[in-house]
C-alpha cells in the first residue's frame, strides 16, 4: 500500500495542483481526491491507526500538499496554531479560513506527530525489483499522421509519392504541442474515411502508368499483366514491410483470391494496394506478443514488434534495413542487440530531429511571428525572424544534446548561442556565427531565455503567458483558462494604470485582487516575472517599454526581475533573475520528474501510467538526477527491459 | 516461431467462436473468407449496412414436401437449444435423401439447410384447400382479408434498414413461363401493393396475357442497346475495407490484445460498417445497362424436360438467368419467384394456375412423378445456386454466401396440408444464417397428428410456427420486427411460441 501511494505521487500532485487553482469550485475536485483516497484505502484494515485523521487530511489538505504518503508537510512540525495561522495569512490557503473545526485541526496535528513510516525517496518514481523493470503500460496505439507519412514515404517510390502531396491533407494531423493525449489510441470515423480515401488516391497514382506500376510492384507487373508469381514476389518483398510483421502462412493465397478474379489488371493492382494500406497491421502499432505471457502477465514481444517500437519511438518511422533484418532473423530479443541499434539510430539525423521536436514539445512552443510595432522593433529585420529564432533554438538543442553531450544543467545554464543572421545576433547582443560553433551570450544562458521561447506577437511583455508556459510545460501543472466568471471578477484598470505601472505591477494589480484569480495567477505571475528582462523578441533589457494598442510606446519602467516563483507549493526561494532562477529550476524534483514523464510520453506516444511505468520512469529520472547526458537520458528510454514486453489486460 | 500475422489472424486467441460456422465455407475454396466468417456477428451488420450484397430469393412452390423423398431418414439427431433436433449435413457421407443426392449436393451441403416441422398456426384464416394464394410468402395469413398484410418479400424490400436509400431495389417478382398468373399477381402483389412498389412482376420470358412481360414492368422503358454499365469506382476501396473489416473483427476478439485494443478494433470495424454504404456499387437503372446486365435470352441447348413439350426448361432457365442478372447488376435485392405452369396447354404434368406440377406433386403423393418433377425444379435451381456460388463479390464472399435462397411451399408434408411444411435454404446472408444442417422443428413432446395422405397414413408431431422462419430472416437482416405475420391470441398447441418475446425470436440452430 505504501508503495502504491508513493507511485501515485505525480498523479496526485497534478490532481492537487489542478484542484488548488479551482478552489472556487473545488468540491468536485475534492471529490476526485476523496475517491482516489478511498480507493487507496479500500484494502486498508479498518483498524489502521489514524484512519480518520488521514481522511480529514485527504479531504482538506491533500489537494495542495499531496497525499499523506508523499505529503510535503512530513518531517515538519504541524500544529493547530500553525494551520490556523496559515489559513489566515497564506493566500492560497484562505479558502480554509474558518473551515476547519477544532477537532479537524487536532486530527491533522496528530497525524503529523507520528514518526515517518517511509524511507526518504531518491527518485520520484519507485522501482522495487528487477522483475518490475519489465513492466510497461504500453497499449495499442495507432500511427500518428507524421508516422503515416513517414511510413508511406519509406514504402512508396519518391516519383510516385511526390504526386501525392495534394492528398496528404487526408491523413491525420495529430499536433501535440505540449501534451500527449489519448488521441492516438484510436482512429475516428472521419480519419478512417480519409485514410481510405488517401489509399484510393495512392492506388490510382501507382497504377497510373506502367513505369509506376513497375516501380512499386516490380518489373514483372504492368497494366496488362500481374501473374501469380509476380504477385508472390511482390508480397514477399513488400507486404511484410508494409505490415511490419511476417506474413501469415495463408496470406498469399487469401490475398490472391481476393484480387485475382478482378478485371482488368489495374483493378487487381489497385485493390491490392488498398488492401495492404487499409490493413490494421499497417495502421496500428500492433503488439500481439510472441508466445505465452509471463507469470506476471507480460507478453514478450516479437522481434518485429520490438523493431517497430524502437523505430517509431526514436524516429517516427518504420524500421530501417538493419533493424528490419534483425527483426526478420528474430535477433531483437536481447537487450545488447537492441542497445546497439538504439546507439546506431541515436546518431542519425532523424533522431536529432526527433529530439528537437521533443524539446519544442517540452517547452510547448510553436512558431510565432514577432510584433509588428516599428517603434518596438527599432529597425530589427523581422522578415525571417520567427524562423531564424526557431533555427537558433534547434541549433542550441543540437549542440547541447548531440555535440556537447550536455546534461540538464547545461540545458538550463549554457550561454551558447547560434545567431546566424544579424537580426538574431542583435537580439543576443553577439556577433553572428555561420558554423556549429556557438558564440557566448551570457544574458541568454539556458533554454528559457532563448528568444524562440519568449517570442510573442505583442510588444508588451507577456509575463503571464511565459509563467503559464513554464508552469504547465516544464513543471507539468495544469492551469485552466479562466472562466467567464473569473474574467468578470477582474478589477477594472484605467489608462492611468497602464501609464504608471510596470507590466509586472499592472499584471499583479489585474490578477491578484479577486480570489478566483489568485489561485492560478499565484502560480504564473512570479514565474513569468523571472523573464522580465527579455522583451517580446528576446532582447535583454533593463528598462521595459509599455506600448498601447497601436504599438506606440507610452511609458518606460525600470525592470525588477526579483521573484519568488514557487517552483513547488512550499518553495519560498527568491531569485534575482532568469539565470539565478534557472539554476534552481533544473535542480528541482518537479522539473526533473516533469521532463522524465514528458519524455516517456513523447517517445511512447501515450500517457504514462505512474504505477505500471514506474520502473521505466525511475530509470530515466535517475539518469537525469545523476547528471547523465541528455543524449543518454533519451536513449535510456529504449534500452530498458520493458522494451521487450507488453502488459496484458 | 510463429509468424506475427499467423498469430494475429489465427483463431487461437479468439473466444466464443462457433466452429460450426466454418461449415458453410466449402472446404478449401474460400480460404480468404475464413477469417471473415469467424467474425460473423459484426460481419452481418457490415454487409447489411453496406446495402449492396445481401439478396434474398424466395423460390415458391405449390407442392407437398414428401418426407420420404425430400428429408433424410436418419434419426441420429443432435439436440440443440430449445430441444430442436438437427443433423449436420456433413455427417452424410452419401446421399442426404432421394432428392438431395451426393452427386449433386455434396459440394453445396455446407451452405444449405434442409428444414421441416413448420406449421401454420393461425388456422382460422387459412384459405380453401389447406393451402392458398400466397400462403408460402405470408406465413399462412393468406385469405382475402388478411392479404392486406405484406408478404415477407415486401417487408424486406420496404424496410428502411435494409435498403434505406435505394427505392429501385424493390421486390422483383418473376413468374416463369406462360400461363394465367393473374390471380397470383393480384393476390401476392397487387392487392395492397401498388405496382409502382414492384420493379417487375410477370413472366420472365413470354406470357399468355401479353401484358405482364417482365421486362416491360421491370424497367419502365426498354433497355437501351449498347449502353455502358455504370462504373464501380469504389470497387477496390470496398474490397479493401471489407478485407480490413474481417481482420478487425478477428483482432477485436483476440484475447492476446488488451481490452482497450479489442475495443479499438471493434470501433474501427463499426466505423467501416458506416463507411461502406457510401461506397456501395452503382445501382443499375433503366439506362446504362449492357453486357451481362442485359435481358437473358433463351438458351436453345437447354433440355426441356421434365415432361414438357413447350420449353419449360428454357423458360425456367431464362428466369433464373434474369434473377442472377438482377442480383449481379444490383437491380434488386429481393426476388420472389413462382414456377408457374409451363405448358402451352396449361396442363403439363398436372400443373395449373397454382403452380407447376401442383396436381401431381401437391394434391397427391405420386411417387411416379414426384422425384422427377421436384428434381427438375431443383436441378434448375441448383444452376442458379452454383452460379451465385461461383461469383466472388467485393467482400471476398461468393454471391451465394452473401445471399439467401429460401425454397418454400404452400403445402406441408402431407398433400395439401398446412402443417409440417418444409423449407430449404442456400447461402447464409453474409454469415448471419448458420448453414449445413438438417433441422427438424417437430417437437417430440407435442401431440402426434394423423396427417392423412393420398397414399397411406402420415403422422407427424406439431412443430413451430412457420412465421418464425421469416422472423429469423428479418432478424438476420436486422430489420426491426416483433415477429413476422399474425399469430392466434391463444393456442394450446403453440403456447410457448406466441409470447411477445418468442414471436420476435430467431429459430434455434439457424441463428
Amino acid at each position: 500500500m505504501q508503495r502504491r501511494m508513493i507511485l501515485d505521487k505525480s498523479l496526485l500532485i497534478v490532481v492537487s495542483i489542478f484542484c488548488i487553482i479551482l478552489f472556487q469550485n473545488c468540491g468536485q475536485n475534492f471529490k476526485i481526491l476523496e475517491d482516489g483516497q478511498a480507493g487507496l484505502s479500500s484494502s486498508q484494515p479498518e483498524s489502521d491507526i489514524l484512519f480518520a485523521e488521514k481522511n480529514i487530511y485527504a479531504n482538506k489538505c491533500a489537494t495542495c500538499h499531496g497525499s499523506f504518503a508523499i505529503s510535503n508537510l512530513k518531517n515538519r512540525i504541524i500544529t493547530k496554531e500553525k494551520i490556523t495561522n496559515a489559513t489566515n495569512s497564506i493566500t492560497a490557503m484562505r479558502f480554509l479560513k474558518g473551515a476547519l473545526s477544532e477537532d479537524q485541526l487536532a486530527a491533522i496535528e496528530r497525524l503529523f506527530a507520528q514518526p515517518p513510516t517511509s524511507s526518504p525517496l531518491i527518485s520520484s518514481f519507485e522501482c522495487t525489483s528487477p522483475e518490475e523493470e519489465k513492466n510497461s503500460s504500453i497499449d495499442l496505439i495507432r500511427l500518428s499522421g507524421k508516422e503515416l507519412i513517414n511510413t508511406y514515404k519509406t514504402l512508396i517510390p519518391s516519383t510516385i509519392w511526390s504526386n501525392l502531396s495534394p492528398y496528404t491533407y487526408l491523413l491525420p494531423t495529430d499536433s501535440f504541442s505540449n501534451k500527449i493525449s489519448t488521441a492516438l489510441s484510436s482512429y475516428s470515423q472521419s480519419q478512417i474515411t480519409r485514410v481510405s480515401e488517401f489509399n484510393d488516391k495512392l492506388s490510382s497514382e501507382i497504377t497510373s502508368t506502367t513505369s509506376k506500376i513497375a516501380a512499386f510492384f516490380g518489373s514483372c507487373a504492368s497494366t496488362t499483366s500481374f501473374t501469380k508469381s509476380c504477385f508472390d514476389s511482390f508480397m514477399n518483398a513488400k507486404a511484410s514491410r508494409i505490415y511490419r510483421s511476417a506474413l501469415a502462412t495463408d496470406e498469399l493465397s487469401t490475398t490472391w483470391d481476393a484480387i485475382s478474379t478482378l478485371s482488368p489488371v489495374n483493378d487487381q493492382l489497385k485493390t491490392l494496394i488498398q488492401i495492404l494500406f487499409n490493413d490494421p497491421r499497417f495502421l496500428y502499432h500492433l503488439e500481439i506478443g510472441d508466445g505465452s505471457p509471463t507469470t506476471n502477465g507480460l507478453y514478450p514481444l516479437s522481434s518485429y514488434e520490438i523493431a517497430n517500437r524502437i523505430s517509431y519511438g526514436m524516429l517516427e518511422s518504420p524500421p530501417d534495413d538493419a533493424l528490419w533484418n534483425d527483426a526478420v532473423a528474430g535477433r531483437l530479443k536481447s537487450l545488447p542487440t537492441i542497445s546497439a541499434h538504439v546507439d546506431r539510430m541515436a546518431n542519425s539525423q532523424s533522431f536529432q530531429a526527433r529530439i528537437i521536436q521533443f524539446m519544442k514539445f517540452y517547452i510547448g512552443k510553436s512558431p510565432t511571428n514577432p510584433p509588428a510595432s516599428a517603434e518596438f522593433l527599432n529597425g530589427l529585420n523581422t522578415s525571417t525572424l520567427g524562423a531564424d529564432l526557431e533555427t537558433e533554438f534547434e541549433d542550441f538543442i543540437r549542440y547541447i544534446v548531440f555535440t556537447k553531450k550536455g546534461n540538464l544543467s547545461e540545458l538550463f545554464t549554457s550561454p551558447a548561442a547560434f545567431p546566424k543572421t544579424s537580426a538574431v545576433a542583435s537580439i543576443f547582443g553577439t556577433s553572428t556565427t555561420s558554423s556549429s560553433t556557438p558564440v557566448e551570450a551570457p544574458n541568454h544562458s539556458g533554454i528559457i531565455t532563448r528568444p524562440f521561447f519568449v517570442l510573442a506577437t505583442s510588444p508588451n511583455v507577456k509575463s503571464v503567458q511565459r509563467g503559464r508556459a513554464i508552469r504547465m510545460n516544464m513543471l507539468c501543472t495544469d492551469i485552466p483558462q479562466p472562466s467567464a466568471e473569473d474574467l468578470a471578477a477582474r478589477p477594472t484598470l484605467t489608462e492611468s494604470d497602464l501609464l504608471s505601472l510596470s507590466s509586472r505591477h499592472y499584471i499583479d494589480k489585474a490578477t491578484l485582487a479577486a480570489p478566483s484569480c489568485i489561485v492560478c495567477h499565484s502560480k504564473m505571475n512570479q514565474l513569468g516575472f523571472t523573464l522580465g528582462h527579455y522583451d517580446s523578441v528576446g532582447r535583454f533589457m533593463t528598462v521595459e517599454g509599455i506600448y498601447n494598442s497601436s504599438g506606440t510606446k507610452v511609458a518606460n519602467h525600470v525592470i525588477d526581475s526579483t521573484t519568488k516563483p514557487m517552483i513547488t507549493e512550499i518553495d519560498n526561494s527568491q531569485f534575482a533573475g532568469a539565470m539565478d532562477f534557472q539554476n534552481s529550476l533544473y535542480r528541482s524534483d518537479v522539473l526533473q520528474q516533469c521532463m522524465t514523464t514528458k519524455a516517456f510520453e513523447f517517445f511512447s506516444r501515450q500517457v504514462a501510467n505512474v504505477s505500471m511505468d514506474s520502473c521505466r520512469l525511475n530509470k530515466m529520472d535517475n539518469a537525469i538526477k545523476s547528471g547523465k547526458s541528455l543524449f543518454d537520458f533519451f536513449n535510456e528510454n529504449f534500452k530498458q527491459p520493458s522494451i521487450l514486453y507488453r502488459r496484458g489486460n | 516461431m510463429k509468424t506475427l500475422s499467423s498469430q494475429v489472424f489465427s483463431t487461437e486467441g479468439v473466444t466464443s467462436m462457433n466452429q460450426n460456422r466454418r461449415n458453410f465455407i466449402k472446404s478449401g475454396s474460400l480460404l480468404f473468407t475464413i477469417p471473415f466468417v469467424e467474425a460473423l456477428p459484426s460481419l452481418g451488420f457490415a454487409a447489411s449496412a453496406s446495402g449492396s450484397l445481401k439478396r434474398v430469393l424466395f423460390f415458391n412452390l405449390s407442392q407437398s414436401w414428401a418426407q420420404d423423398q425430400i428429408f433424410p431418414t436418419a434419426t441420429n439427431y443432435s439436440v440443440g437449444p430449445e430441444g430442436v433436433r438437427y443433423i449436420p449435413l456433413n455427417s452424410f457421407s452419401g446421399d442426404i435423401s432421394k432428392l438431395f443426392t451426393a452427386s449433386k449436393y455434396a459440394g453445396i451441403k455446407s451452405k444449405m439447410n434442409i428444414m421441416r416441422g413448420f406449421d401454420c398456426v393461425k388456422t382460422d384464416i387459412l384459405g380453401g384447400g389447406g393451402h392458398n394464394k400466397g400462403l408460402a410468402m405470408s406465413a399462412c395469413f393468406e385469405n382475402a382479408s388478411n392479404m392486406q398484410l405484406k408478404t415477407i418479400d415486401h417487408v424486406i424490400a420496404e424496410s428502411p434498414g435494409f435498403y434505406p436509400t435505394t427505392p429501385h431495389r424493390k421486390v422483383f417478382s418473376a413468374i416463369a413461363a406462360k400461363g394465367n398468373f393473374s390471380w397470383r399477381y393480384s393476390n401476392s402483389f397487387n392487392l395492397t401493393k401498388p405496382i409502382a412498389d414492384l420493379i417487375g412482376a410477370g413472366a420472365c420470358y413470354t406470357n399468355a396475357e401479353g401484358t405482364k412481360e417482365i421486362f416491360s414492368d421491370l424497367f419502365s422503358t426498354p433497355l437501351p442497346s449498347g449502353s455502358t454499365a455504370p462504373v464501380d469506382s469504389n470497387l477496390s476501396r470496398r474490397i479493401a475495407l471489407n478485407n480490413a473489416l474481417s481482420k478487425l473483427n478477428l483482432l477485436s476478439k483476440n484475447t492476446k490484445i488488451s481490452k482497450h485494443g479489442q475495443q479499438t478494433f471493434t470501433q474501427h470495424a463499426d466505423f467501416i460498417n458506416q463507411i461502406l454504404p457510401s461506397i456501395a456499387p452503382p445501382s443499375g437503372s433503366s439506362s446504362g445497362l449492357s453486357g451481362t446486365c442485359l435481358k437473358p435470352t433463351l438458351d436453345t441447348a437447354i433440355n426441356d424436360s421434365e415432361l414438357s413439350t413447350s420449353n419449360n426448361g428454357k423458360r425456367l432457365r431464362a428466369c433464373l438467368d434474369m434473377i442472377y442478372m438482377a442480383f449481379n447488376c444490383q437491380l434488386t435485392n429481393v426476388v420472389s419467384f413462382f414456377p408457374m405452369i409451363a405448358a402451352d396447354n396449361e396442363n403439363a404434368a398436372m400443373g395449373d394456375d397454382v403452380g407447376i406440377y401442383h396436381e401431381n406433386v401437391g394434391h397427391k403423393y405420386n411417387p411416379e412423378y414426384y422425384l422427377a418433377h421436384k428434381g427438375f425444379l431443383f436441378d434448375n435451381l441448383m444452376y442458379l445456386v452454383n452460379l451465385m456460388d461461383s461469383t466472388k463479390e467485393s467482400n471476398g464472399l461468393s454471391m451465394l454466401d452473401n445471399s439467401l435462397i429460401v425454397v418454400v411451399s404452400d403445402d406441408g408434408c402431407a398433400t395439401h396440408s398446412y402443417r409440417d411444411l418444409g423449407a430449404i435454404t442456400f447461402g447464409s446472408l453474409g454469415g448471419t444464417i448458420k448453414t449445413g444442417n438438417f433441422i427438424n422443428f417437430q417437437r417430440t413432446d407435442a401431440p402426434l397428428i394423423d396427417g392423412g395422405s393420398d397414399n397411406g397414413r402420415y403422422f407427424y408431431n406439431l412443430g413451430r410456427p412457420y412465421n418464425s422462419l421469416f422472423t429469423t430472416i428479418l432478424n438476420a437482416l436486422k430489420i426491426s420486427n416483433s415477429g413476422f405475420g399474425i399469430y392466434p391470441t391463444s393456442s394450446t398447441n403453440y403456447a410457448p411460441f406466441i409470447t411477445a418475446s418468442a414471436k420476435a425470436a430467431s429459430l434455434p440452430i439457424l441463428s
